[in-house]
């Protein structure tokens, strides 16, 4: 086979990743809806029809490619059964951690489509659906913070001579896995930090996914390639 | 932690190992643990059935009145009669009659499926009359203890099947395992009269 | 072949160091710490935060659900903060378990194994995280329209209890593969008390049709006696898990062969073609 199709799987995840990045942007997620909105305004807000073409067309597009990191994290798993716990549970529980972020990331993403499919809903209504989109989409951190312990157990362990992942990679998920738990509070109140629109529940959540996507990529493709020079099986 | 025996996959002492090697031949091992919770299990269910039937007694004895006692006696001879045919294999398998002791098997859980086809018939007539399980709470009872019933009747069914393949095997054919399932059969009769007392007998 | 692992010390801290650094298991007994830690966290939020257990009544007025949501709004919502990240943990047991299973002597032991952990994670989803969300929800608004308050505690304590099939097959899946695995890494006996368990979630479904009285998602037999069963079971799990890890037999790849000392060499594993690294 050629060398470019080796790369497809790790390959496509920069592709899924601007797209996402692109539809977050259209997405009233750049601007996080504030939970202190009464139901008149979040019905208001729906009703609008730039804000429901946003959310119709960025949930599309996020409805689309939803599943779209589960390569990046299949490979991270494959490369977990590489260290040297080899077919120990801990790659399975990391794959199993990650389908489950993506189903309940599918939820909200069905809660946000209804919310604009019909805006003319009783404003009550309204207010529940975006709630529970919100919700939906903020609070589960339960699963990512296991699925990044997971990696930093197996780095830790792996006591290989050349082992897969370097050592910080350990740190650098259990830094993660800190940055997603606050957001597992958002329920708590209504405005601060906490808050699903807060600095500690939104920005610091979105962009510690955002950059913990982007350096296991960057490490999961250099491991993989390490290995391909070493002429491990591909 | 290094393997006491280097041969067996598992990490284990000689006697421990030859535990093990005895009781694969009892695929039913450990039964006794599963008839003892059970038995509690349904005592539970027993007991919370009579206080509510103390706290709605005039609710609860009009609705007995409707089962109908025939199919409860038919149901309980046809337990009973099943009890008495896996008793009957036992001692044939005991005796090294391996063919009587398989053909009993069959006729016991032939009686087992006689009692599942005839519960259900008495559950279709009685919602085909009007008492379904939101009926009231006596149908409640009724139709779950019964139901919880017909769920162990079927376990004990799966239990005679795997019985009669070994009977037939004579390479795994062991008194262990006839003694194992009986023991269950016996239990899921034993439930029954306790269900057939309370809810037909005790007007 | 290397040198034997050092002897174990003395001192708890000590201890603990030595089988992170060469206990050849170490991967499994991090997945069974979990169990009780992750059980216990919850079960105290279940009990005493989120009034999840023992569930109100289904009968309550729209005017009583909203005085419920009132008086325990912050309980609910900061236990079911911490719901959401211990339940995270779950995954651990799970993968533990049907990694356990795919270590049997079962025909097709590794696909029971996924099953089953495909089964028990996806559970989890509804049956926890879907009542975490709405009951949280309706306790963050407790001044929202009655009707909607009413309608998320329904969805709370039907998807709460109403997730059978998922742990129906997981049990189920177990019960099968115990009881006719022939390595014995679990004891039959335990297979049995699967039974109960995955009866248990049959039982549980006339809580979705009665709202009052002994079956509905209060009642003494629906969640009183079925929980007494459940966590009964859930001791026994975590104590017959402790025993399957210290005997199931581990691959014996560079790393556990290094960690064990000077084990004979197994044969490896089907699937893990790499030669073994030595350290």
């Amino acid at each position: 086979m050629s060398k470019s199709l080796q790369d497809i799987l790790l390959g496509s995840v920069p592709v899924v990743g601007l797209i996402w990045i692109a539809a977050f942007l259209v997405f009233p997620g750049i601007t996080p809806m504030s939970p202190q909105m009464t139901a008149a305004d979040v019905a208001s807000f729906y009703s609008d029809p730039d804000n429901a073409t946003n959310v119709r067309y960025s949930m599309i597009v996020f409805n689309w490619f939803e599943i779209g990191m589960v390569p990046l994290y299949a490979a991270i798993a494959v490369l977990m059964q590489r260290m040297s716990h080899r077919s120990g549970p801990l790659s399975y529980v990391y794959l199993a951690a990650t389908l489950s972020s993506a189903c309940l990331f599918a939820a909200a993403n069905c809660f946000w489509i209804v919310a604009a499919y019909r805006p003319d809903r009783a404003p009550e209504a309204m207010q529940l659906l975006s709630d529970l989109g919100w919700i939906c989409f903020i609070v589960p951190t339960g699963f990512l913070i296991a699925q990044n312990l997971t990696v930093a157990f197996a780095v830790y362990l792996d006591k290989q001579v050349t082992p897969v992942f370097p050592t910080w990679v350990g740190h650098f998920n259990i830094l993660a896995a800190l940055a997603f738990v606050p957001a597992a509070f958002a329920a708590t109140s209504l405005e601060g930090p906490l808050a699903w629109d807060g600095a500690l529940s939104f920005d610091l959540r979105i962009w510690s996914f955002a950059i913990y996507n982007l350096v296991m990529f960057l490490v999961a493709w250099n491991a993989r390639h390490r290995m391909l020079e070493e002429g491990e099986p591909a | 932690m290094a393997s006491k025996s280097p041969d067996s996959p598992l990490e284990m002492s000689e006697a421990e190992a030859a535990r093990i090697e005895r009781h694969d031949e009892n695929p039913l091992d450990g039964i006794w643990i599963f008839i003892v919770g059970d038995l509690f299990i349904f005592g539970s269910y027993f007991v919370t059935y009579a206080l509510w039937r103390h706290w709605y007694s005039e609710e609860f004895i009009a609705s007995q009145q409707v089962l109908s006692q025939g199919f409860g006696i038919f149901n309980t001879l046809v337990l009973l009669a099943s009890s008495w045919f896996v008793a009957a294999a036992i001692r044939a398998q005991r005796a090294g009659d391996y063919d009587a002791a398989g053909r009993l098997t069959l006729l016991t859980m032939g009686w087992g499926l006689t009692f599942v086809v005839s519960k259900l018939t008495e559950w279709v007539i009685k919602i085909r009359e009007g008492y379904t399980f939101t009926s009231d709470m006596f149908f409640q009872f009724y139709y779950f203890m019964t139901g919880v019933h017909i769920l162990h009747v079927l376990f004990g069914m799966l239990a005679l099947l795997r019985l009669y393949v070994e009977v037939k095997d004579p390479v795994c054919r062991n008194n262990d395992t006839a003694e194992s399932c009986a023991a269950f059969w016996h239990m899921v009769d034993l439930l029954w009269l306790v269900i057939f007392a309370l809810m037909y007998l005790m007007r | 072949m290397t040198a034997s692992p050092p002897p174990i010390p003395s001192g708890y801290l000590a201890k603990i160091a030595w089988h992170w650094r060469h206990n050849p298991k170490a991967d499994l007994w991090i997945a069974w710490f979990s169990i009780p830690i992750a059980y216990n966290i919850m079960g105290i939020c279940y009990f005493t935060l989120t009034h999840m257990m023992p569930p109100p009544t289904a009968t309550k007025s729209q005017a009583e659900v909203v005085e419920f949501l009132t008086s325990f709004s912050d309980q609910i919502r900061v236990g079911f903060g911490v719901m959401m990240i211990s339940l995270g943990f779950l995954v651990w047991a799970n993968g533990l378990i049907g990694w356990l299973i795919m270590r049997m002597q079962v025909p097709y032991a590794k696909a029971w194994g996924l099953a089953y952990m495909v089964a028990m994670c996806g559970g989890s989803l509804t049956g926890a995280y879907m009542s975490g969300f709405t009951l949280s929800l309706a306790a963050m608004r407790p001044d929202r329209d009655p009707e909607y308050s009413q309608l998320l505690y329904d969805v709370t304590y039907l998807s709460f209890d109403g997730t059978m099939g998922f742990f129906l097959f997981g049990s189920l899946i177990w019960t099968v593969v115990i009881l006719t695995d022939k390595s014995r890494i679990f004891p039959k006996w335990f297979g049995y008390t699967c039974i109960w368990n995955f009866t248990t979630e049959f039982l549980v479904s006339t809580a979705m049709i009665t709202q009052d009285g002994p079956f509905a998602w209060d009642g003494t037999i629906a969640f009183y006696i079925d929980t007494v069963v459940y966590i009964f079971w859930q001791i026994i799990y975590a104590i017959v898990l402790f025993y399957a890890i210290r005997r199931v037999d581990v691959p014996m790849d560079g790393f556990r062969r290094a960690r064990s000392g000077n084990v004979p060499q197994a044969q490896p594993e089907i699937g893990a073609s790499l030669a073994p690294q030595a350290t």
